[in-house]
């Protein structure tokens, strides 16, 4: 093989002699010049940004360790390796815990007869992924005056059309307040859309429309006196028996909620003994939380969040 | 110093190609390309494709960058774009850093094995000075038992490793409870004889010999018998993570008996007096000894501020 041995190697057409490196470089370098003639292996640790020209990135000098993300370390374009996982994970990222999914905040510019919280087809399409939800409630009101301004829950498919149950369900529940004392009462919920769990039957009003000491005004408004559901309800999303449990607290129905305010604590369960509560098609993946006399909600915010099976976010 | 002046080269093997050499400097940083595919060699300050590791894919880094510690996200066509990746349960900006909630740990009963005690723990990832966390929170879904009869539930405190925490000591436990068949409401207080663990049912949790011993969470049937499925349905409990004298409150909503009504709500607040040694975790279990089958517990951490986690 014919080679010639040389340090420099220059254009009979120009005075420049380069300087061609004294070693081999690694797999994927290339050569690049230091403005003065001296040649040398180009690593791909420095690289131009998608335009060729603002930006020239450089990378760290050595990898992070597991898990860790490549965030910028300054608006330079030199970058480093940092943490970034989910305060609701472990550092290690194999387990992931509670999670935001959905939420709903009425406003004084109108209001809405039902609230629809729908788990993201990015977060899953199976229900089966999601372990249990959790539903808080937040001076939830309507702009009715008697108990069936109550809030009630029901369960549907992702589609948020589809109911997700095929059988009743069954509450029962307990309300102590200063006026009447301890209340209690057991009921059935039918599956079918229209119907829903309720936290409580006869004392539990969310809605009033109060305007003086014996009302309320919306969020908004001045002379905010107060009132609306405010508690959490929880589900565990089994497919054949699911149970769902609520604590809440508020005014019950009637204008002098000061006598009226009081706490709920309710249960709800299938006891259908032949037939699942899901339907086979899927899981609880959305809720609907309407008044139940079917009226507006004015006032108040509801937030869904769940638990995942681990791998699934 | 050798040189050889020369236009071109080739390798003296047949049929390679003639490369002409340059006849200028390029400046700092340019790269030696082939300008035209003839051979003509010449410096270029063109971006060098950063490609993926099988070669196929370009990606392109975004011309700026806004501030620092932006994560990079790409749309799925290679181009690369920055986001901030803020934690939501830490206050930006804050010195000393103050943090919120943290997981550390969790299980699913529902997918494991049934066992009769399921450890959770803080990882040393976190912290091996388990004085730096300030409170605890254990939050329980569905808890059930294999047991046929009545059962009660419990947190025993561990060590990091898992170890049981404590010198028996006291346990001092006021509880409310709310509901019942016949709506009984009501406080009482326990006093056990030791405190290594947290056990703040008043009523033992129902179960009969009907209860299925494995999970039912994907079962596609219903239960023959309902009655035993709803268990502890729901547990919160926050514990004060001092050395030694510890104090926690728990929610828990629980069915104590068959019918539907005989379901209640229990408030406990207790305190373990000498339970020495700060939390690094915890082991639920059926004090009884049974299986425990169904639930997803998990385990939160509060962390002192300046605590980088």
């Amino acid at each position: 093989m014919g080679k010639i041995v040389v340090k420099n190697i220059q254009s009979q057409n120009s005075t420049t002699a380069f300087k061609i490196p004294s070693s081999d470089g690694t797999a994927g370098q290339f050569l690049e010049t230091d403005g003065a003639g001296n040649l040398s292996w180009g690593g791909p640790s420095d690289f131009k940004s998608a335009d060729g020209s603002s930006l020239t990135y450089t990378l760290p000098n050595t990898d992070g360790t597991a898990g860790q993300f490549l965030q910028s370390n300054s608006t330079g374009g030199d970058t480093k390796w940092a943490s970034m996982s989910s305060p609701t994970a472990t550092p290690d990222g194999t387990k992931q815990g509670w999670n935001f999914i959905d939420k709903f905040v009425a406003d004084d510019s109108g209001s809405v007869n039902e609230v629809n919280l729908t788990v993201p087809t990015s977060m899953t399409t199976d229900g089966s992924n999601i372990i249990a939800y959790r539903m808080d409630f937040y001076s939830f009101s309507g702009e009715d005056n008697n108990s069936n301004a109550s809030p009630r829950i029901s369960c549907y498919l992702q589609d948020g059309s589809t109911v997700a149950c095929q059988t009743d369900a069954y509450s029962n529940w307990h309300h102590w307040n200063s006026q009447n004392g301890h209340q209690a009462s057991s009921t059935s919920y039918s599956y079918t859309a229209g119907s829903g769990y309720r936290p409580n039957t006869t004392y539990f009003g969310a809605g009033t429309n109060y305007t003086t000491n014996s009302g309320k005004k919306t969020f908004g408004s001045t002379g905010y006196l107060g009132g609306g559901l405010s508690g959490t309800f929880f589900w565990w999303n089994a497919r054949g028996n699911p149970q769902g449990w609520m604590n809440a607290h508020g005014p019950a129905t009637l204008t002098n909620w000061t006598n009226y305010n009081g706490m709920t604590y309710g249960y709800v369960t299938p006891t259908d003994t032949t037939t699942p509560y899901h339907t086979t098609n899927n899981r609880t993946m959305s809720w609907k939380v309407q008044l139940v006399q079917g009226g507006s909600i004015r006032n108040g915010t509801v937030i869904l969040s769940g638990y995942f099976k681990n791998g699934v976010l | 110093m050798s040189k050889v002046i020369v236009n071109q080269l080739q390798n003296s093997t047949g049929g390679s190609p003639t490369l002409t050499w340059m006849t200028a400097d390029g400046t700092s940083g340019q790269t030696i390309k082939s300008s035209d595919g003839s051979g003509t060699l010449a410096f270029t300050g063109d971006a060098v494709p950063i490609k993926t590791q099988d070669g196929n894919e370009t990606l392109n880094f975004p011309n700026t960058i806004s501030a620092d510690s932006l994560a990079f996200k790409t749309d799925g066509s290679g181009n690369l774009s920055t986001f901030s990746a803020t934690n939501p349960f830490s206050v930006a900006g804050s010195a000393p850093k103050e943090t919120g909630l943290r997981l550390c740990d969790r299980v699913n009963i529902s997918e494991e094995t049934p066992a009769a005690q399921f450890t959770l723990t803080v990882p040393t990832a976190y912290t091996t000075d388990l004085s730096q966390i300030l409170g605890f929170e254990i939050r329980t879904h569905g808890l059930r038992s294999a047991a046929q009869t009545t059962w009660n539930w419990g947190y025993q405190l561990t060590d990091q490793s898992g170890t049981i925490l404590g010198v028996p000591g006291a346990e001092r436990i006021a509880v409310i409870y709310f509901g019942g068949q016949s709506g009984q409401y009501g406080t009482t207080q326990k006093m056990p004889s030791t405190s290594d663990k947290i056990r703040p049912n008043v009523y033992p949790v129902y179960s009969n010999t009907n209860n299925p011993t494995t999970s039912i969470f994907d079962n596609t049937t219903a239960l023959t018998d309902w009655t035993p499925a709803p268990q502890l349905g729901y547990n919160k409990t926050i514990i004060y993570n001092a050395h030694t004298n510890k104090t926690y409150l728990s929610e828990s909503h629980i069915k104590y008996n068959s019918s539907l009504d005989q379901s209640q709500m229990e408030l406990a607040y207790g305190q373990l007096a000498n339970c020495a040694g700060h939390i690094g975790g915890i082991k639920v279990e059926d004090t009884g000894g049974s299986n425990l089958v169904d639930g997803l517990v998990e385990l939160y951490a509060h962390f002192k501020n300046g605590i980088n986690v």
